[in-house]
């Protein structure tokens, strides 16, 4: 469970207030959107989540951990990540060795570690890639890497950056397939606000670093106005109607 | 702008070779980098004038070149700019110490030649062994080697990240080149006005990235502390050959060979 509670927060150094005085909790096993314009906070209530921020007022807490120094590792471990620039998240020299990253962090005997890998490559599908170098990959490429490298974690809880800002249609729709048969809490942010239609059924509106809207889905995302105010737009899917 | 390329593919070719499997890549990380830091101490702690040890001592590195399926013609050509500077170094002996000791024909050898030479092949030896370190062990193992010669956790991360950041670097030197080329395509070159600005943001984006890239690492588990030790112990074949290169570094550095095996002909 995710729990947020009177959370404000500003980057080092900046005087605007990034996030001010934010709420919200996610039980177990919920998929839910953020949603918001450019610069609104999304990335940063996401970077808060996992501890690369620390410097909150307020109280995040991770399955009743606290979001603070010593207890980083455990929370990690429970929480893969995907950034919303892979080429932030890859760093070894092949795909396998990216994916493998993790697992061998934690420790796990290498059976465990090339089961989990290969596991993670083949639920999305490009286990062919396997030994390809990384700097070689395209775009969309890297970002299908990029997810399978925290799934071999296997976490409880997914977070989802922008994920379908480079994939093709097809890719898209494949991801939205893996996100959809994947187990566990999820946290998508995004612009495609179709994505957050496919895969979530609670979604967060947020503008200026506050949360305007809080709820279903579908009541969200069919309310013109509210997502004109906000920066964006009905999703295709709902304009057609 | 292909020259970045180049570059970014021979990092990457680098590191992937050394993941590679060679004879070398099975000998123990351990053992290599201990070989390779014994032979640059010997190297090194050779007398100025003493020519005749200094080439005695690239038998080693013809050596590994050979079981190493290694060329050294191609290691010296990716490594001419190191070169040229040690070459730049070298230069001043001949200015400097100009005692004549013998001639050939009418050219007078001076010492400062003869000491110019052997700087120079002890400089290129040296950055040949540890290149040639480089390209059978992964970073990986060459930490984890690290590690257990007790380096401080700080430099072992700085030596695993060395080609993430170098290639972040080379990436933000080329997305900065392209975005200025599209909007000064007249310019040939790089206007020297927006020299400092252009650097500037340079300096500020590779930082920012390695801190992510870092970030991505930490989210993912990575501890110094437990991350570089955890391989095997160093097998028996790789003790036979540590014993063996220390045996044939004796020799090389200790005996002076060529006068030996002169003296059987003469
Ligand atoms: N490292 C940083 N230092 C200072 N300010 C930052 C930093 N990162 C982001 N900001 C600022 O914080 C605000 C929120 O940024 P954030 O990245 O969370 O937006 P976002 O909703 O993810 O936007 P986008 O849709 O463009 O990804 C922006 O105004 C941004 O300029
Ligand atoms: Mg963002």
């Amino acid at each position: 469970m995710i729990e947020v509670k009177e959370v404000s927060f500003s980057y080092n150094g900046s005087k605007k207030q990034t996030l001010s005085n934010i709420n919200f909790k996610i039980e177990d096993g919920e998929s839910v959107g953020i949603i918001g314009a450019n610069g609104a906070g999304k990335s940063t209530v996401l970077k808060l989540l996992v501890g690369l921020e620390l410097n909150y007022q307020g109280n995040i807490m991770i399955n009743n951990l606290k979001v603070e120094k010593q207890n980083l590792q455990e929370i990690r471990q429970k929480i893969g990540y995907v950034f919303q620039d892979s080429d932030s998240q890859l760093f070894m020299p092949t795909v396998y060795e990216d994916v493998a990253f993790a697992p061998r962090n934690y420790g796990f005997s290498n059976e465990e570690v090339n089961e989990r890998t290969v596991g993670a490559l083949k639920s999305i599908g490009i286990e062919e890639l396997q030994d390809r170098q990384i700097y070689r990959l395209s775009g969309g490429e890297k970002k299908l890497v990029s997810i399978a490298t925290v799934l071999s974690m296997k976490p409880d809880i997914l977070i989802f950056d922008e994920p379908t800002i480079a994939l093709d249609p097809k890719n898209r729709r494949r991801f939205i397939n893996v996100l959809n048969s994947l187990k566990g809490t999820k946290i998508v942010t995004s612009h495609d606000l179709d994505l957050i239609y496919d895969t979530c059924n609670r979604t967060i509106l947020i503008a200026d670093g506050n949360i305007i809207f809080d709820g279903d889905t579908k009541t969200i995302l069919q309310n013109k106005d509210l997502l004109e105010n906000n920066g964006l737009e009905l999703p295709l899917s709902l304009q057609r109607r | 702008m292909n020259k970045i390329d180049n570059a970014i593919k021979t990092v990457h070719h680098m590191d992937y070779q050394a993941n590679h499997n060679g004879y070398l890549n099975t000998i123990h990380p351990l053992v290599k980098l201990l070989i390779t830091i014994i032979y640059i101490i010997l190297l090194t702690s050779i007398d100025k004038y003493n020519l005749v040890t200094t080439l005695a001592m690239s038998i080693y590195l013809i050596l590994v070149s050979m079981i190493g399926d290694l060329s050294i013609k191609n290691a010296l050509k990716s490594l001419k700019v190191v070169l040229l500077l040690l070459l730049i170094l070298g230069i001043a002996n001949p200015i400097l110490d100009r005692t004549v000791i013998t001639y050939i024909g009418i050219v007078p050898i001076t010492t400062g030649i003869i000491s110019m030479f052997t700087l120079l092949l002890k400089g290129i030896f040296a950055i040949l062994a540890s290149y040639f370190l480089i390209l059978t062990t992964s970073i990986e193992e060459i930490c984890y080697a690290l590690k257990m010669i007790h380096m401080p956790n700080i430099l072992i991360t700085v030596v695993m990240l060395i080609y993430r950041y170098i290639i972040v670097f080379l990436k933000e030197v080329q997305r900065i080149w392209v975005a200025y080329q599209m909007r000064a395509p007249k310019q040939k070159g790089v206007h020297y006005k927006a020299w400092g600005s252009l650097i500037g943001g340079l300096m500020l984006r590779s930082i920012d990235r390695a801190q992510v890239v870092y970030e991505s690492m930490e989210l993912r588990g990575f501890d110094p502390d437990t991350f570089f030790i955890k391989k095997e112990k160093a097998d028996k074949k790789s003790w036979i050959y540590f014993c063996l290169m220390l045996i044939l570094f004796i020799i090389l550095r200790f005996v002076p060979i060529f006068e030996i095996i002169g003296g059987i002909f003469i």
